[in-house]
Formats: structure tokens, sequence, C-alpha cells
């Protein structure tokens, strides 16, 4: 059971609220290495073009966000095991949010009671992603294309729940308007996350009228169906309680209606269920006690699945899956895209969310999922009973260990023909550690090196990037994507290469995270390094918070994040006890600023 | 290229590929001159987009004595059937990139079509720098305001593999820091082209509005309640929610639908030849139908990772297009790639110049303007923009190569807008010239 008061000693940093400067600092990620880039003036690896006006000139980033460099992310603070962290309640701004497809479809599921379901939202653009997440609240808008998409989808709902109808209302035979009003009543309510307004209310009553005129009773309702799903009361996530003034320096309290809403889209990417609501209504959801139990609740509900799914997708960037074109004598085009992907959502849902699972098992579970055809890949007899699904686990110890080891990943981070250091390298820098390298100046050659079955990929790589312009950017990089060298492009375990023993031997350099710093030998070294890390685990909370808030983070988000960074190191890197400190952050429950209007 | 006949001849579907999307067998009797409203035949445009600079020799024309004198080189030989109805124009540069945030591929593409700079933001360049979205409409967008109003799409925005979902991948903007989706399925294309408005009957138009009278109420009563920035996001998609009402009314000629597309993966290297060549065909049938008459048609995102296996190109998109001008494999691989996209503008010139109009063709009356964000990849130099105009344009004078002496891009998206009948000024960033180009006519 998660448990925010702290049992042991508190640590210090006053920003937060600690009471020692020991932890000082503004908690953002800064690479000293970083501002190398900008200094480049001479290309890598190959001679500068011979033509082009700006050839060899890198001009200097003109417009640098004040204080944050290109490219910077923020990480939490470390907090220790049993360490509490108090905020200001000052909160963070609060943005209308647009239905991403996802919670598009599962809010329809919901709102209908799972009478009805189906991938309505097939016809929407994807969303614009921000940091590799769709799920940004300023990025994320209405366009024509899309309105026309919620419009034929309500449509196409609306058909189904006049089919459906005697299965969501009791007085459907009745075929009245007092039946018609009790159907807006309850899925008005379910739609709108809160009881109709009398205006709504009316508004709705007046088109019933309007469609019931046309076509009768059934038009009436499929008019009304339609109105409900195109409303910015369910296509948006809006904050418009108007709280009292709060003392100053805090941020105003969310209404419990808002919270439950907030909640059930957290875990679920869907509408809140009628225990939500009712506790809400009830006025029963505002402590962090009450949003606790609420949140183990949720998270305890299979519906929690498809939200991480959506989650990881989009922090490590599966979506890439579909195009994967890897080239080797065993595997031709996309043949095994779909079961990569499939093998490390599998792990992955294994490791970090399952039974004892947490950052630790992520970056050292010796397991790898499999099928017959990855397993003979891999060269791996499968058991005699597996599953009727397909896939079977095994644990692969010495070869394998975590998340950068995993089949799947090792394919996915890499070129078609040869592995990709390089990628790898960025991966782990930027989606584990939230330190994104800058990319190499302009007039660098990006393409890989050759293939060569007279050399190893290290050599050939290093090669390219040995002038010393290029070398002190790619220590940031080399040190960490040249040791998972051990799997190549199929994402299969090597020791050597074209008959050469491979040297997987590594620097973590430049990290914020002192204590994993230095040279190591080899992949599984480096994940036992990155298991163990503070930043590793700030870097999922704020990855996280990114994908689950909609923001990027800013100043005003650190100490919340530090609030959940808190839900990790209390328990002892459990993923869902983070998430569970996450919505009991301020930022969870506070916004920055008032809304506008009548009082 | 003159033609007497008002309906589009059955044997020309056929042979320019609409057979497949079934447009013979359902051929769109669409008679413009039946249409005693339009007596003048409407004014189009299409942008074409492609991503990281060009091989410049190949792509500019041979001067020979005169303007009108000169010899197609590989990437525009494809073009070579429309030579006459060409227009390079080369020396023009994009100076609004040389200021504001992010990195030159971002800048490129953001201010190629708006001639702005971009917002500051969080989409991170090729270089690590940083930057939002471009700060201004662009070029399709404030002309489909003036001619884009009588259609059921004002606008048509099409992709092939443009997939990345930020900066990168849009060109076209309704406003600051608001872009145009691309779609890149053709299925999808399709259904918003041929469901969504064709074919609606008076009822269902009827009780669409009825349901957008009632959105709007809704809309009302959350309004006094909101933030400034949610009412301002609310009020934004209300206004969307009302064009499409009153899209859906404007008057249409008689379309006959065709038969839909198979479904395709839309980012897969097996099937971007067949998708580019399904996007042609429903650009020709959108116009044909009279669907639109402002479209763009995005050839993938600026940076990207695409190979061409199908044309024995298997280098990756970006990291190709930064080779050294002395590796001449890359080169020709970069050569072979905007060909291709040459030959699908002449494709979709080939099926404009089959619909009859007026006493010539559609094509006379469509402006397709070919760009791209950098004028050399290797380099990421915004000089000599490969910009090729083809189609016709009210005073402009086909046929030639024009070479300017470093005249700004914004210009050129000035005069474009009076090609189509839009009387603009200037367009875009104040700091940027963007007087129209002399000598176009």
């Amino acid at each position: 059971m998660f448990l925010l008061k702290s049992r042991a000693r508190i640590a210090s940093l006053s920003r937060f609220g600690f009471e020692t400067p020991s932890f000082g600092g503004s908690g953002r990620t800064l690479i000293p290495a970083l501002a190398l880039a900008w200094g480049l003036t001479a290309a890598c690896g190959n001679s500068p073009p011979e033509s082009g006006a700006d050839a060899g000139v890198v001009a200097p980033p003109s417009a640098v966000p004040s204080g944050a460099p290109p490219g910077s992310s923020m990480v939490p603070e470390p907090v220790p095991p049993g360490g509490t962290v108090t905020c200001s309640g000052a909160g963070v701004p609060s943005e209308a949010r647009l239905l991403t497809r996802v919670q598009y479809d599962n809010s329809v599921r919901d709102v209908f009671k799972g009478v009805i379901s189906g991938t309505w939202s097939a016809v929407f653009p994807a969303e614009n992603e921000v940091m590799g997440f769709g799920t940004n609240a300023e990025f994320h808008r209405e366009t024509p294309w899309l309105a026309e998409g919620h419009m034929v989808a309500a449509e196409r709902v609306s058909d189904e729940v006049i089919l459906q109808l005697p299965n969501l209302v009791a007085c459907a035979a009745e075929a009245n308007e007092d039946c018609a009003l009790a159907f807006a009543d309850e899925y008005g309510r379910r739609a709108f996350k809160r009881a109709l307004l009398a205006e709504e209310r009316s508004a709705l009553v007046e088109l019933y009228r309007a469609g019931t005129a046309q076509g009768g009773f059934e038009r009436g309702v499929a008019l009304l169906v339609q109105s409900l799903l195109q409303s910015p009361q369910f296509l948006y996530r809006i904050d418009t309680s108007r709280a009292e003034q709060p003392p100053a320096g805090n941020g105003y309290a969310l209404a419990d209606l808002e919270l439950a809403t907030r909640l059930s889209y957290f875990f679920w990417n869907s509408i809140p269920d009628d225990e939500l609501l009712l506790a809400a209504e009830a006025g029963e959801l505002h402590t962090k006690e009450q949003i606790a139990l609420q949140a183990q609740r949720l998270i305890a509900d299979p519906r929690s699945q498809g939200m991480l799914l959506d989650f990881l997708r989009q922090w490590l960037g599966l979506g890439r899956f579909q195009s994967l074109v890897r080239v080797s004598a065993e595997a031709s085009a996309g043949a095994y895209n779909a079961e990569w992907e499939e093998s490390l959502e599998r792990f992955i849902e294994f490791a970090l969310l399952g039974e004892g699972g947490g950052v630790e098992k992520l970056f050292t579970s010796p397991r790898v999922f499999l099928n017959a055809h990855l397993a003979a890949l891999y060269g791996i007899t499968p058991p005699a009973d597996v599953p009727a699904d397909g896939y079977f686990a095994v644990d692969l110890p010495g070869e394998r260990s975590g998340l950068l080891t995993q089949p799947g990943l090792m394919a996915l981070l890499a070129h078609a023909d040869q592995s990709a250091p390089i990628q790898r390298g960025v991966f782990v820098r930027d989606r584990l550690l939230c330190q994104p390298p800058p990319d190499p100046p302009p007039t660098v050659n990006q393409m890989p090196p050759q293939v060569d079955s007279s050399s190893t990929t290290r050599e050939r790589f290093q090669q390219h990037t040995a002038s010393e312009d290029c070398a002190s950017c790619h220590r940031l990089i080399d040190g960490l994507g040249l040791s998972l060298e051990g799997f190549d492009q199929l994402g299969r375990y090597r020791t050597t290469e074209n008959g050469i023993a491979l040297d997987l031997t590594g620097e973590i350099y430049a990290v914020r995270d002192e204590s994993i710093a230095g040279t190591y030998d080899g992949p599984v070294e480096l994940s036992q390094r990155l298991a163990r890390s503070s930043q590793v685990e700030g870097c999922i909370v704020t990855q996280f918070y990114r994908y689950a808030m909609g923001r990027v983070e800013q100043e005003a988000d650190l100490c919340s994040l530090s609030q959940a960074q808190a839900g990790f190191a209390n328990a002892g890197g459990s993923f869902t006890e983070m998430l569970v400190a996450m919505v009991q952050s301020d930022a969870f429950r506070f916004r920055a600023e008032a809304t506008e209007g009548e009082p | 290229m003159k033609r007497t006949s008002g309906l589009l001849p059955r044997r020309n579907l056929l042979k320019y590929g609409l057979g497949t999307l079934g447009l013979a067998s359902a051929p769109f009797a669409f008679d413009r001159r039946s249409n005693a409203a339009e007596a003048v035949a409407p004014k189009r445009l299409i942008l074409v987009y492609s991503p990281n600079g060009t091989i410049q020799e190949e792509f500019w024309p041979t001067a020979g004595a005169s303007e009108t004198d000169f010899t197609l080189n590989r990437i525009g030989e494809p073009l070579a059937p429309f030579k006459d109805r060409l227009l390079y124009l080369k020396g023009l540069d994009m100076a609004v990139v040389e200021a504001g945030p992010g990195g030159p591929h971002q800048k490129g593409v953001g201010g190629l079509f708006t001639n702005e700079q971009l917002q500051e933001g969080v989409f991170m360049d090729g270089d690590g720098s940083r930057a939002g979205w471009a700060n201004g409409i662009s070029i399709d967008q404030e002309v489909a305001r003036w001619i884009g109003q009588d259609t059921h799409l004002t606008s048509l925005e099409l992709g092939v593999r443009a997939i990345d979902n930020e900066v990168r991948a849009r060109i076209s903007y309704a406003g600051p820091g608001n872009p145009m989706p691309p779609m890149n399925s053709p299925s999808a294309a399709f259904k918003r082209l041929f469901s969504t408005y064709v074919g609606v009957d008076d009822a269902l138009r009827a009780q669409r509005s009825l349901v957008i009278d009632s959105v709007a109420k809704q809309y009302a009563s959350l309004q006094p309640r909101l933030s400034q920035v949610d009412r301002q996001k609310l009020q934004q998609h209300l206004d969307i929610v009302n064009e499409i009402e009153r899209r859906m009314s404007v008057p249409q000629a008689a379309c006959t639908a065709p038969t839909a597309p198979e479904e395709l993966a839309d980012d897969d290297e097996t099937t971007m030849d067949r998708i580019a060549d399904l996007q042609v065909q429903l650009l020709g049938a959108a116009i044909a139908c009279d669907l639109t008459r402002v479209a763009s048609l995005q050839f993938f995102s600026a940076i990207n990772e695409i190979r061409f296996p199908f044309l024995n190109s298997t280098g990756t998109g970006h990291s190709l297009s930064h080779s050294s001008d002395s590796d001449l494999e890359a080169r020709e691989q970069l050569v072979v790639r905007h060909r291709w996209m040459a030959e699908k503008i002449a494709a979709l010139m080939t099926l404009l110049d089959s619909i009859p109009e007026g006493d010539g063709s559609a094509l006379d009356n469509t402006l397709i303007v070919w760009g791209n964000e950098l004028g050399l990849g290797n380099s990421h130099s915004s000089t000599d923009i490969p910009f090729l105009l083809a189609g016709g344009g009210a005073e402009l004078r086909m046929g030639r190569f024009l070479q300017y002496q470093s005249a700004s891009h914004g210009s050129l998206l000035t005069s474009i807008a009076r090609a189509v009948g839009v009387p603009l000024e200037s367009f875009g960033n104040v700091a940027s010239p963007s007087t129209p180009l002399t000598g176009l006519g």
C-alpha cells in the first residue's frame, strides 16, 4: 500500500519545502558539453560540401528561451526513500484539453456503458506531437478535418445508439419526450461528466423536438446524441469552477467534479465512472487520501492497461514499428514488425506494471517474450506448452537485461542493414535520462557508414566521428550506444561481428546522477547502472507527466514532479505508486489561474 | 490543347488511371458549361512540397539564348510534354528564415508558403534548436479565403508519408500557430471528399444544421465560465463548426462519386508509390467535381528517413541529403527521387488537362507551385529555392526560365495570389520584401 507520509529522515531543499539546502539547484538538466555543439564549425566524418553559400558555417542559435538551452529537459530532484515533498499549492495553468483519438473512442464506449463500441476516431487526423507526446493541451486543437470527423463519428454513433436504445433506456418502447429527457439526463451526465445545467438541458430538449418533428422519436434522440458528442462539454476537459479566492501565492483548488474527470482521464483515458461521479457529487473527492483511494481503484481496473500502453507507445516511439524496414537474410520488410512490438509491449507490461514490477525490474529482468517465429530467429527452442496466444516467456541471463536489451527495442533502434549505435545512444539520453543531446551541425554527413564485412560497426562509426569537433558531443552519445552493439539490427545477441570480437565497453558521461557515471563493460552492466539511478526514475516521472498532464514541464511543475518522484522512492521504484503520488501532487490538484466570468 | 466537348471522355479516365478509382465506371458527368453562373472558369491553386533541398544542376533547366529557350535537365524531364506551361524561377531566396527561432529545416518549411518566422516552441530541429509553428497564414489558406468559399471544401491538404505531426510536416496554416494537417491516406481523403458532403440530401443537411445550432448553444452556455485562453480556443472550434454548416450548403454541380480506393498503410515504402498516384488522382477528381479550388500535395516531412527501394535508392532521406557533392552515388539517388516527384506532377497536369473547361482544360485555370524548404540539403542554404510554376494563371507567361538576382520568395507568394485572382499587394512578414515579382507577365 502506498504511504505518502514519511517515516525516515526529512531531506533538504528549501525551495521545495525541505529544511536544509543540500539539494539546491534548479532541477533542470544541464549538460556542460551541450554548449559545444554551437561552436562547431567543421563537419564530422566528411569534408564539407563543395557548393552552397553557407557551407561549413553554423549559425549560433538565434533564439534560446531564457535560461533553457535548446534540447534541455527537466527532471525532479532526487528524493530519498521516506521523504516527503511539500509544495506551495500554486498549481500550474489549466487549459481546455481536446480529446485524443484514444480518449474519444474510450469515452464514447463508456458514455454508453459499453453497449456500443468502435474505432470511431479512425477518420480523425493524428494529434500533433510535442516531445513525442500527442496529448499536449496547447498543440492538440480542432481543425476542419477533425471537426468533420467529429460530425461524421457522432452520426455513426447515433445510428448505433438508436439500434441499441432498448438496452440503454428502459422507457425506449414508450418513445415519448419524457423518455428522451430521461435519456438526456442519464447520458448527458456521463458525456458532460456532471449533471446537465438547465440551459444545456433546454438546448437538448429543443433539438429533440425539432428532430422529432422531422422524423419521430428516434430521429429526435439521434440528433440529441449527435449534439452531446459534438458539444465542447464532451469533446474537451475544461476546468470551469469558480473557486473561492485562494490565499495569497496559492493556486485555485479544483472542484471535486473536475478532479473526478482528471482522475479518470489520467488512469483510463476516459470519462469518470459512476463511483467517481458520486464521490465527487457527495463532496468526497478532494483530500489527498480520498484521491489516493480512488487512484488505487482506477489503476486496478483493466482500463488502466490501455492508458499505459498508449503512454508507452508515445514514450518509446513504438509507432515506428509500422514502417520499420530491416534487411538481412532472415528478415524481409515488415516480417517481424508486429511481433517485435508485441514482444516488447509484453515485456514492459510484465516488468514495469506487473507483480513486483518497477524501474529495477524494467532494466534488469533477463526475460523476453517470444512466439515460434521470433524464437526461430533468436535460436530459442519453444517449450512444449506454449500458451494459446502463441507467446511464451524465457529468461536469458547474461544475454538480456531489461528494456535496453529487448529484441524489439534493439530492432527498432537500428538502420535497415546494420545496428544504429548513435540512435541507441540518443534514445538512452533523451528518453531514459531526459538529457537529449544536441543534433549534429548542419554540414555533417549523417549517412551511416557503408556496411563492410571486414570491420565492426563500432569501428566504422568511430571512424566516422573521430575528429576532435565531433568527439566532444559524441562522447555523450557513443558511450551509451556502442555497448549495445551486442545486438544487431534484428535484435539478435552477438559477441562477435564479422568474426571480430566486439568491444562492448562504454562510458556514462556528463549525467546528473553522478553515482552512475564512469566506464562500464557491456549492456548488462549499463542496464544495472540505469536500474538504480534516481535520474532515470526522475526522467520517467517527467515523461509520464508530459503525457498525462499535457504539458512540457516548466519551473512551476518541478515541485510537483518531485512529489511524484517521492512515490518511486517510497515504494521501491514502483511505477504504479509513482502514478498514485502524481495525482496527489499540487499540479494535479490546483490550477494557477482563475477562470473569468460573472461571480 | 483545346477541347470542345463538355463531358470528360471515358477513355481519358481509363488512360490516366482514374478507372482504378472507379471513376470510369461511374463517370462524373461534370459539365461546367451547364452551370450558367460560372461563365468564367474558376481559378485554382495547388501547392506541391518536397523536402531537404534539391540537386540544383539537375533541377534547373539549361538556359539558352532567351527566356523561352531552355533545355530541361534530368529532374524536369518528365514534365517535357508540358514544357510550354512551365515557369522556372531561379534566384529566389528565403530571407525570412534568417532570423527567428528554430533550425534550418523548421524555418524553411514553416516560412516556405507563409513568408513568416516561427513562433517559440518545443519542436526540435536537426541542429537541436527549438521552435513552434509558423507565425502566419500560408498563401494557399489566404487564397482560399478569397476563392475557396464556393466549394464544399475550402481547401484540401494531401500528403504522401508526411507523417510527422509537428512543424517539420506542416506547410499549410490557417493562421499564426494554426496548421492544417495533410491527409496521408487516400481512402480517408476519399471518404472526406465523397461521403461527408457529396450525396448529402436536404434532410441530412437540415439535421446537421439543427445539431450545429444546438452545439452553438452549448458553447454559449459554457462561455461565461471560461478562461481567456479557453474562450479563444473554443471560439476557434465553434468557427470551424459553423463553417461546416456554411460549406455544406453551397450549391454544388452534380457529381457522381467514384468508388473508393483501397485501404493502404500510409507510412510504408512498399505502398508510397501507389499512394502518390492515388493522391494525384483524388486531386484530379476533386477538381473535376469542383469540390475544392485550393489544395496542397506534400511529399514527406522535412528531415525524414524515407527510402525508395522501387527506384533502387535505399539511402535514408535526410542523411542522403547531407551527402557531399562529390558523392556521385548519393547524388544519383537524390536525382531519381526528385524526378519521381516531377513524374507525379506531370501525371497531375495530364489529368487536369483531360478535364474540359471552357474552351480549354482545367489545367489552364490551375496554378501548380512546386517548392522546397531549402536550396541545397547538404549546406541548408536558403538561396535558389527550387521554385517551379506549372499550369496557368492570370498574367503569367509560361514556357520560360527566369533568373532573378536574390529576389525575395515573399514576392513570389504575392504573385501567386495575384495569378489566381487575389489582389494582394504583399504577403507575410513585413521585414521580408513581398511586393509582386516583376517579369512574370
